[in-house]
């Protein structure tokens, strides 16, 4: 980038800024669903923001004995000890090297699930998301996305507390 | 013993001995000859002796005859033998007294015959006067008388007996005469041979000693000879090798002189461009050492710009700091705002205005998460590049430090190749003076080859009428040798 282009970066941005104060608030949109994009182990995932009571960023995990390879620990989430497992472990990507930066708390539930990185927010047309068809391989997958030319599978965060409710029944 | 003597003592003594034998015969004939010699003379004599005594005699008889005669007749015409006897009788008798002086028997009876003769011509005339003047009758009675007959009978009687005398004497002296003769014919004779069987001896040592020593002197000169003329080919044909040796030599030499002159002419040039060389040298040297005094202005200035850089850095990773903790909370303002929206969407429609304001949040802090980014990469772009030109500057400065290292490497190196240079100016000087007295020297060494090549050819020549001589001189030996030795002719 050159000297140029970095002034008219500056630029742009002021102006955007400037508007944001400047135009009328935006109308609220409908027929469109929030989704939170997210990576895992190199792959794009979303997630129905409905979905998610709330997103903490470098929070510490107690580490804690437990036969789910899925479990990582404990994390303080709103006050609350709250249960954390892997969406990579979940999702059969295995356990990586490093502990999720990541992680969100599951909307009506106590469990909490890391993620390597958040993408950012997204504001999904319904007509962009695809539902799978029934019986399919694997059941955490509930769709896609296909956006700005890049297509997420949607995981059913649900489905996630069912199965790791289920696991923890089996035990 | 005579083995070891030398050609003239053989001859010496052998001619010696032979001449001896001829010096005897000489002699001896010499002597026999004068005494058969002075016996003829006797013998002469004896007879010059008995001549004269019968001339004498014939003389009287001359003398009675013309009386006689003129008695008889009275003529004086008849006188005429009367007058040459009487004349004659005179010169007869001194030199019969002359010739029978050294015999005193016949010099007695030659002086009793002068009376007797004087008596005898007294009668005549006392006749001769008869007849004159008394006529025939007077003279027949002078003649009458026989005193003039007892005169001539006396007469006869001593010339004679004379006569006898000299007979004797004659027969005593050729008997004399005959030995004499024969003692010389003997002595000549057997001299002779002996002479001969000596001087055959003599010979005959002598030519088979010379044969045997110039047999072998010749064989030596033969020999010598053969070895003379095959060192004369030897020698001639070294000589033709040396004589084109030093041709070529001089031929190098010439090419040589010429070389060493080039050589000077290279040397004056190679000097001239030394000194030009020397000049530039130090004209150099002055401009390493202004090189060296900007070079070490530029690395004081490369320094101030390394410590500029150096602290734009560090500025540049303050700028990340705070970009971070910008980015941190862009990055907590997002999560707020997905939170506030989360939270706004579980309001239901009353929480449709707070969802807004919280998307509005949230694109604010995604643009500024955005520009913390790009602005992170422009400072980790101004941090790369001021790493790039602190490295950079250090690998300049580094360089200039090599360079200042280098140009006080090439000013040292200035100041060699000045000295360097000087030496080579008068190296070069030094080559140009050797080179003349080489080229000087080397036209004197031509000189002398051309000398020492005049000096081949002389001895090629030389060498040539050597072996011409001793060609002839092996002609000769063999020639000698095939007349020394007949048997020796091939």
């Amino acid at each position: 980038m050159n000297d140029a282009e970095i002034v008219q970066r500056a630029a742009t941005l002021r102006v955007a800024f400037d508007r944001s104060f400047a135009e009328p608030p935006p109308a609220i949109e409908r027929g469109t669903e929030r989704f939170l994009a997210i990576t895992i182990a190199g792959t794009a995932y979303a997630v129905a923001q409905a979905e998610v009571a709330a997103l903490f960023v470098d929070r510490p995990i107690a580490e804690l004995a437990s036969a789910a390879t899925t479990f990582l620990g404990v994390a303080m989430l709103d006050g609350e000890p709250v249960p954390v497992h892997g969406l990579a472990a979940l999702l059969g990507h295995g356990t990586g090297d490093a502990p999720p930066r990541w992680m969100l708390r599951v909307a009506r539930s106590v469990l909490g699930l890391a993620f390597d990185r958040l993408d950012g927010q997204l504001r999904v047309p319904r007509n962009a998301i695809a539902a799978l068809q029934p019986g399919a391989a694997d059941p955490l997958i509930g769709g896609s996305i296909a956006l700005n030319g890049i297509t997420r599978s949607i995981v059913r965060l649900d489905a996630a507390v069912a199965q790791l409710a289920a696991g923890i029944r089996e035990e | 013993m005579a083995a070891n003597w030398t050609f003239g003592r053989l001859l010496g003594v052998g001619y010696s001995l032979a001449v001896a034998v001829l010096l005897v015969v000489a002699v001896v004939g010499y002597s026999n000859t004068t005494n058969l010699i002075e016996d003829s003379a006797l013998v002469s004599h004896t007879h010059q002796v008995r001549r004269e005594l019968a001339s004498l005699m014939a003389e009287l008889i001359d003398a009675e005859t013309g009386e006689r005669g003129y008695i008889i007749t009275g003529d004086d015409a008849y006188l005429e033998p009367y007058t040459a006897g009487r004349n004659a009788l005179r010169a007869t008798q001194q030199a019969l007294a002359r010739l029978v002086a050294d015999d005193p028997d016949q010099q007695r009876r030659v002086e009793s015959l002068s009376p007797l003769i004087d008596a005898r011509l007294q009668a005549f005339e006392r006749a001769l006067q008869a007849r004159r003047t008394g006529g025939i009758p007077a003279a027949v009675a002078s003649v009458s008388t026989n005193h003039g007959k007892e005169l001539m009978d006396r007469i006869r009687a001593i010339i004679a007996e004379a006569d006898r005398k000299e007979s004797d004497l004659l027969a005593q002296r050729a008997s004399a005469a005959v030995e004499s003769s024969a003692w010389t014919e003997r002595t000549i004779l057997w001299g002779g041979v002996i002479g001969v069987v000596l001087v055959a001896l003599v010979g005959f040592y002598t030519v088979g000693a010379l044969t045997r020593r110039v047999g072998g002197a010749v064989g030596s000169v033969q020999s010598s000879s053969a070895e003379l003329q095959s060192a004369a080919n030897q020698q001639a044909a070294s000589a033709k090798e040396q004589a084109g040796a030093m041709n070529e030599i001089a031929t190098t030499i010439r090419e040589l002189i010429a070389t060493s002159r080039q050589i000077a002419q290279s040397a004056q040039r190679v000097a001239h461009v030394a000194e030009e060389t020397e000049a530039n040298a130090r004209d150099g040297g002055g401009t390493v050492d202004n090189a060296t005094a900007s070079i070490e202005s530029i690395r004081l200035q490369v320094d101030r710009i390394v410590n500029h850089m150096l602290d734009l850095g560090r500025k540049s990773q303050q700028i990340g700091a705070v970009l971070d903790i910008v980015a941190e909370l862009a990055e907590q303002t997002n999560i707020l705002a997905i939170n506030a929206s989360i939270e706004a969407a579980g309001a239901g429609d009353a929480g449709n205005r707070f969802s807004v304001v919280a998307d509005e949040i949230r694109k604010l802090s995604d643009r500024v998460s955005g520009s913390t980014k790009e602005i992170r990469a422009l400072i980790d772009d101004v941090r790369a590049a001021v790493n790039t030109t602190v490295m950079a500057t250090e690998s300049g400065s580094k360089a200039v430090d090599a360079g200042t290292r280098q140009f006080g490497d090439v000013a040292s190196s200035f100041n060699r190749i000045l000295s360097m240079v000087a030496t080579a100016t008068e190296a070069a000087k030094e080559i140009e003076l050797s080179t003349k007295q080489q080229a000087t020297a080397v036209e004197q060494v031509n000189i002398a080859i051309s000398n020492v090549s005049q000096a081949s050819q002389e001895t090629e020549a030389s060498s040539n009428q050597i072996l011409q001589t001793s060609s002839e001189l092996a002609s000769l030996s063999r020639e000698l040798a095939r007349i020394i030795r007949p048997e020796a002719r091939k």
